[in-house]
């Protein structure tokens, strides 16, 4: 089946010196488009890879997730991670429409876009690479060390970060076979943490996800595409200029000791997290968005929301949205002892990191009920460099 | 040889199409005149699709893609030439007693009309030898394919990274063995690594 003769004829390259860096969305192998037409629709969403911003950040969650922190080989300087920056836009291009990746060895496992996402960051250690001293954002440094921590040394700093999430499994899988499978010779894979949600279809897109815990995470957020958004999470100005319409991330590996948890009636369960199990509504409210009434009181002089309760200790004396979240959970079968691995890819995005999204957790660190069941064994820093148009790629404002 | 016989028939395309753009100019019914453009266009019409290039430390490379002939005629790719050396050959590969080999494209790549030539590891291929430095992965190649009818067509190939389709090359000389040893070219030049 062929396309309208006009999008052919726009695409076409008839005169001499015409360049051909486009793709034909009719050209992929016919295996490749066999497979697409077999398909019943659902999965054929795509997310547009170019714009302002990168995407999977404003993006509503996927139902899978992989983030991926590799560390760059000794000798790659600026060039070498331009070359690398654009065969992953790329690479992205394509695959987030649901087309094969040049060279691609499986290109039948590209045609279900299901609404793929790539997303690129850079840690601390791009900066220490010449040419790129002295474009480090000061907020990007390791996190401070929390009493709480128990960090891993495979869960934790990297150079590079590759954040991929789809509604698909084998859509992920494949993605992140070629992108890291093309990064070879620049970068090496330090870990790769793989989280989800319900399916797709089991629950309505934008909806607040519930983490392992049973909780609703992710309620107090910005909404897409409002000034608070853009306020909170998008950096707007320079310090420095090459990370404008970018972002800065956190990602936290917390293991759930669920077998504790499990100790807990319902009530205590609800009074740790001072919101309600089925709704998420603040243990003052009726509804998930209602504001937590940190003054509430019973009638025996005791907080409704305790002074330990998880809410109450994140909203701190500010009692509003510092940050988006965008977590995944993580289940990775057990551990030596019989307990489940399993917990929160706790994902944050802040334009800065130091000023919004520390002094929460510095917060929590302290006086956060949860901690008695929770573990934070993983930690990553990465500003987001901006997204970009078609002939651009991803980092160009800093690698060009 | 080859690119003289391209050279030629490509003018006569040109003329052709010269021809039907002066009818055109002569008519007053634009209906006809856009039909006319539309047979211009088509005169030679070629568009290549997830065209990219084997990075290479050398001092071979090939450089691959999917080609579309959209027009109601054949068209003949005579030869091509990138930016990265000046030495290019359209590569074929076939198979013979179970073992594949590529070898030179006699008469080129033709492509019939609505048909495309898929150019791959292990299938045909232009192939790039003597380049004049590595090619890395990132880097853009520009490829320009020269037809047997109408104007070349130029296109830029990102390089990445592939370990597909590594066969012997069998240079076409007399012996059907292609014995490496004969050829006349050092044996590491002959061994196409497509890996």
């Amino acid at each position: 089946m062929r396309p309208p003769a006009v999008s052919r004829r726009s695409l076409l390259l008839g005169s001499a010196a015409a360049t051909a860096a486009v793709a034909l969305p009719h050209a992929q192998p016919a295996s490749a488009q066999s497979s697409a037409s077999a398909s019943n629709g659902a999965g054929q969403e795509a997310v547009p890879f170019h714009g302002l911003h990168q995407a999977g950040v404003e993006t509503p969650l996927q139902a899978h997730g992989v983030f991926i922190g590799l560390d760059l080989a000794r000798n790659v300087g600026k060039a070498d991670l331009a070359r690398l920056m654009k065969v992953w836009t790329g690479d992205a291009e394509r695959l987030t429409k649901g087309q094969p990746a040049l060279a691609d060895t499986e290109p039948e496992l590209a045609v279900v876009p299901a609404r793929l996402t790539a997303t690129i960051g850079f840690g601390p250690g791009v900066f220490q690479r010449s040419g790129l001293r002295g474009q480090k954002p000061d907020w990007l440094q390791p996190l401070p060390e929390f009493a709480i921590d128990r960090l891993k040394p495979e869960y934790t700093g990297a150079d590079l970060l590759l954040q991929l999430a789809a509604d698909d499994p084998i859509t992920l899988a494949h993605a992140q076979r070629m992108m890291i499978k093309d990064a070879a010779g620049f970068a090496q894979v330090r870990w790769a943490q793989r989280g989800f949600h319900r399916a797709a279809a089991h629950t309505e897109t934008g909806a607040t996800g519930r983490n392992l815990m049973g909780q609703l995470d992710g309620t107090v957020n910005p909404q897409p595409e409002t000034g608070q958004f853009d306020e909170l999470v998008w950096i707007s100005d320079g310090a420095p200029a090459w990370l404008a319409g970018g972002t800065g991330m956190v990602l936290r590996r917390i293991r759930m000791k669920l077998d504790d948890w499990d100790a807990l009636s319902r009530p205590e369960k609800e009074m740790a997290m001072g919101r309600r199990l089925d709704t998420g509504a603040p243990l003052t409210g009726s509804a998930e968005t209602d504001l937590p009434d940190f003054a509430a009181k019973h009638n025996n002089g005791f907080d409704v929301i305790p002074e330990t309760a998880h809410v109450r200790a994140a909203a701190g004396s500010v009692n509003r949205v510092q940050f988006l979240r965008r977590p995944f959970n993580y289940d990775d079968g057990f551990l030596p002892n019989g307990n489940p691995d399993l917990g929160l890819l706790f994902a944050a995005y802040a334009a800065n990191l130091e000023t919004q999204f520390t002094p929460v957790q510095r917060r929590l660190a302290k006086v956060d009920l949860l901690n008695l069941w929770t573990v934070p064994i993983g930690s990553a820093v990465f500003a987001i460099p901006p997204g970009c148009d078609s002939g651009g790629f991803i980092g160009e404002t800093l690698l060009s | 040889m080859a690119r003289k016989i391209g050279a030629t028939r490509s003018m006569i395309v040109v003329a052709v199409a010269a021809g039907a753009l002066a009818l055109a100019g002569c008519s007053s019914d634009t209906d006809t005149a856009a039909e006319e453009t539309t047979s211009a266009a088509e005169a030679a019409t070629l568009a290549v699709a997830e065209p990219w290039a084997k990075a290479s430390e050398g001092p071979m490379s090939a450089t691959f893609g999917v080609v579309t002939n959209d027009s109601d005629s054949a068209i003949t790719i005579v030869s091509a030439d990138t930016s990265a050396s000046d030495r290019t050959e359209l590569h074929e590969t076939v198979q013979s007693d179970g073992v594949s080999t590529m070898r030179e494209k006699d008469g080129g790549f033709t492509i019939a009309p609505q048909e495309s030539l898929t150019l791959e590891p292990g299938g045909n291929h232009i192939m790039i030898m003597d380049i004049k430095e590595p090619i890395e992965v990132g880097d853009d190649v520009t490829v320009t394919l020269n037809l047997a009818q109408g104007d070349p067509i130029t296109f830029t190939a990102q390089a990445k990274e592939t370990a597909a389709g590594e066969e012997p090359y069998d240079h076409g000389g007399d012996s059907k063995d292609g014995n490496m040893d004969q050829g006349n070219m050092d044996s590491s030049d002959e061994s196409m690594n497509m890996g």
